[in-house]
């Protein structure tokens, strides 16, 4: 019997367009491409020229602080000019496909392999980007030993995937994965946080197992560590997403680069699917003749934190999931559609609307609209009611637009990620940008402890 | 409701920006256009959807909550003063002369509301013009509640000065709505009620008490706040039957 949470504070956002049904294989992509831009403060360093036929599994760029971490390419061709932006920042690579072949390390077992090994296969193959690390919501140092793997079992955003369906026939991969993340751990576990109710990971014996019941953001790993085992100052604890552990456990045990992707098209502007891809696939891959392109927003990620990639962009490196919205550039008559109107097409978490008094099956087609324009920060005890951490939201926001670290320390930036306040930015009455706000307190620790 | 958004957009912003005449009188418009229609702004950075509540419905209902508080007080002032000038007995007290009630509220309270929001409004779009700022629903909430707690025969001249001390020093000092930690409308009856004292006390609860005394008829309320023994000995002499 795994240990249970239960979580009451949050929202649960039920939007139209979610993807059911079988994973549809999808042709191999014409291109690989990594944004360094997904991996928050990295400066990259090339490694292979432009021009050059390099193999899947070779290294495209070095991180310029830590040379070891490389990011490598998932398929075989010629590596392309970088695409870079203001001051000559590195904004994507590209690899356009061709040849064949695979760069090929030595094969791990997960039983048998030490922490150190691990280490450094994953270093030398690759994998090493796919870990996250809090504090800062950034990559982790190649010399730093966190205090405990966490790794979300479910995604709770709107329209994500479910567990069963990324997973699908990985499961001995995932565990394989699980255990070679246990060996860095010196005898400790991995956190695995699962949706109460759900029996995907019921064979899993690699990692402590705890069921979380609740709204969104009960999958938010952060939201998992804070109940499972809250972080202190100068503790540091790691995070990996569910199909990079799968990954990563196909990848060392075979010894070569993994990087499959199972991504979700959802959205009411799509046709929602399950698609069988890779990392670093190009965006007009994935929607190919699913997407409506009119007026449509298309989003790597989920409608709170998703990204917009540009044009050409890749999926970014962490996401499972496209989303299209309507775009909402309508001007909105006050009595009708605007601030007066009845709202029945508006799903708010406040009592204002009547979202509250409808069906709790009917789903809503939000648009891209703002609903208001950003105004001043009235105190109105929302963000409370979504935020399912013992932290002060309003306080610790106000502690970072002003700058004051120690409080900002006091009140708990540690334990947080932008994705954690990605509800608090929803349901703002006054439109503030607050996911942006914690990124630039969490940025302004680092700049501090640096 | 297309056309009427592009008449304002086409015809009347023009005046508004640029070289228009108007240009002076743009927070004016922009609150008035933002009033009308929701701007199409798209989420642009963070979340991609966004709830549909904003600052000004969540002001609207705060109004909303206020108006029973409102339509009570209206009534009550007719109720007390046609008590106090003994034309309703205790036994009819509370069914009879509603509307009469009704009216002698609203000429009280109506001026009231009027003088509050004028003020109020006008010095947030003052403040607005010069900082270049969009004022809309930041002083809707307050310019209520500054009548529902002011004395019903205060001097209207009062109701104005007390809104721009309390709208000025109160929230503007502070860096307007959201920075202020003084509560507006009890920053107005406070800054009355030290400055005029005099005036902010005895005959001013009830409409027209003054009259009802002269005129012999007078049926107390309850009770009513007033200046201490000496000081009503001080208005009205030492007899004692004139209270």
């Amino acid at each position: 019997m795994p240990a249970s949470v239960k979580t009451r504070k949050g929202l649960d956002i039920r939007l139209k367009g979610g993807a059911h049904g079988e994973t549809h294989g999808l042709a191999a992509p014409g291109r690989f491409s990594i944004h360094p831009t997904d991996f928050h403060g990295l400066i990259p360093r090339m490694a292979a020229k432009a021009g050059t036929e390099i193999q899947a599994g070779d290294v495209l760029f070095t991180d310029k602080k830590n040379p070891e971490v490389k990011f490598v390419s998932a398929i075989s061709g010629t590596v392309q000019e970088p695409i870079r932006g203001e001051k000559r920042r590195i904004l994507r690579v590209d690899v356009v496909a061709g040849g064949s072949g695979a760069v090929e390390h030595t094969a791990l077992s997960a039983s048998t392999a030490t922490g150190d090994q691990v280490r450094s296969a994953m270093l030398e193959s690759g994998f090493w980007p796919m870990l996250r690390q809090r504090p800062f919501d950034v990559m982790p140092t190649p010399t730093s030993q966190p205090r405990d793997i966490f790794v979300s079992g479910f995604d709770s955003a709107p329209l994500a995937p479910t567990a069963g369906q990324v997973l699908e026939g990985r499961m001995e991969a995932f565990r394989a994965g699980l255990a070679f993340l246990n060996a860095m751990l010196d005898g400790k576990k991995v956190e695995l946080g699962v949706r109460a109710g759900d029996d995907t990971f019921s064979q899993v014996s690699e990692a402590n197992i705890t069921s979380f019941d609740g709204p969104h953001p009960a999958g938010n790993v952060g939201v998992q560590i804070h109940n499972v085992r809250p972080m202190n100052k100068g503790e540091e604890v790691w995070t990996v997403t569910v199909q990079d552990v799968a990954n990563i456990g196909e990848g060392l045990s075979q010894g070569r680069y993994v990087a499959k992707r199972i991504v979700a098209l959802t959205g009411s502007r799509s046709q929602p699917a399950l698609l069988d891809s890779t990392i670093g696939v190009p965006m007009s891959h994935l929607i190919a003749d699913r997407v409506m392109t009119e007026d449509t927003r298309v989003i790597s990620g989920h409608a709170l934190t998703g990204s917009l990639r540009g044009e050409d962009g890749a999926l970014g490196f962490f996401d499972q999931q496209v989303t299209c919205l309507p775009e909402g550039h309508e001007p909105l008559f006050f009595l009708t559609k605007g601030w007066l109107g009845p709202g029945f097409d508006k799903f708010s978490a406040s009592r204002a609307f009547p979202t509250w008094l409808l069906p709790k099956g009917k789903e809503y087609d939000l648009s891209t609209n703002n609903n208001g324009e950003e105004r001043a920060f009235v105190v109105t005890g929302q963000y409370d009611a979504v935020f399912p951490f013992d932290i002060y939201p309003v306080q610790l926001i106000k502690s970072i637009m002003v700058g004051d670290i120690d409080r900002m320390e006091k009140l708990g930036i540690y334990e947080v990620a932008p994705e954690d306040f990605a509800l608090c930015e929803y349901v703002c009455t006054s439109k503030i940008a607050v996911q942006d706000i914690v990124r630039k307190g969490l940025d302004q620790m680092i700049e501090e402890f640096a | 409701m297309k056309a009427l958004h592009k008449l304002i957009e086409e015809r009347v912003k023009p005046n508004f920006t640029g070289d228009g005449k108007l240009k002076r009188f743009w927070v004016v418009f922009d609150s008035l256009e933002t009033f009308l229609f929701t701007p199409g702004h798209t989420t642009s950075k963070g979340v991609h959807v966004r709830d549909g509540i904003d600052l000004k419905r969540t002001m609207f209902l705060v109004i909303v909550a206020m108006l029973p508080a409102l339509l009570f007080g209206t009534w009550n002032i007719g109720h007390q003063y046609y008590l106090s000038l003994g034309e309703i007995t205790t036994a009819d007290a509370w069914s009879a002369m509603f509307l009469d009630k009704i009216i002698v509220g609203a000429i009280k309270v109506v001026p009231l509301i009027v003088v509050s929001y004028a003020t109020g409004l006008g010095i947030e779009f003052v403040i607005a013009g010069m900082q270049r700022a969009l004022p809309s629903t930041r002083v809707l909430v307050s310019g209520m509640l500054i009548p529902l707690i002011m004395p019903v025969d205060v001097p209207l001249w009062m109701v104005a000065v007390a809104t721009a001390f309390a709208v000025l020093i109160a929230k503007e000092v502070f860096g307007g709505t959201g920075m202020n930690i003084l509560n507006v409308a009890l920053t107005a009856r406070a800054f009355l009620f030290f400055a005029y004292p005099k005036q902010m006390s005895g005959e001013i609860w009830i409409h027209d008490v003054m009259g009802s005394k002269a005129a012999g008829t007078l049926q107390l309320a309850d009770g009513y706040t007033g200046a201490t023994a000496l000081g009503t000995i001080g208005q009205y002499g030492g007899t004692a039957s004139q209270w």
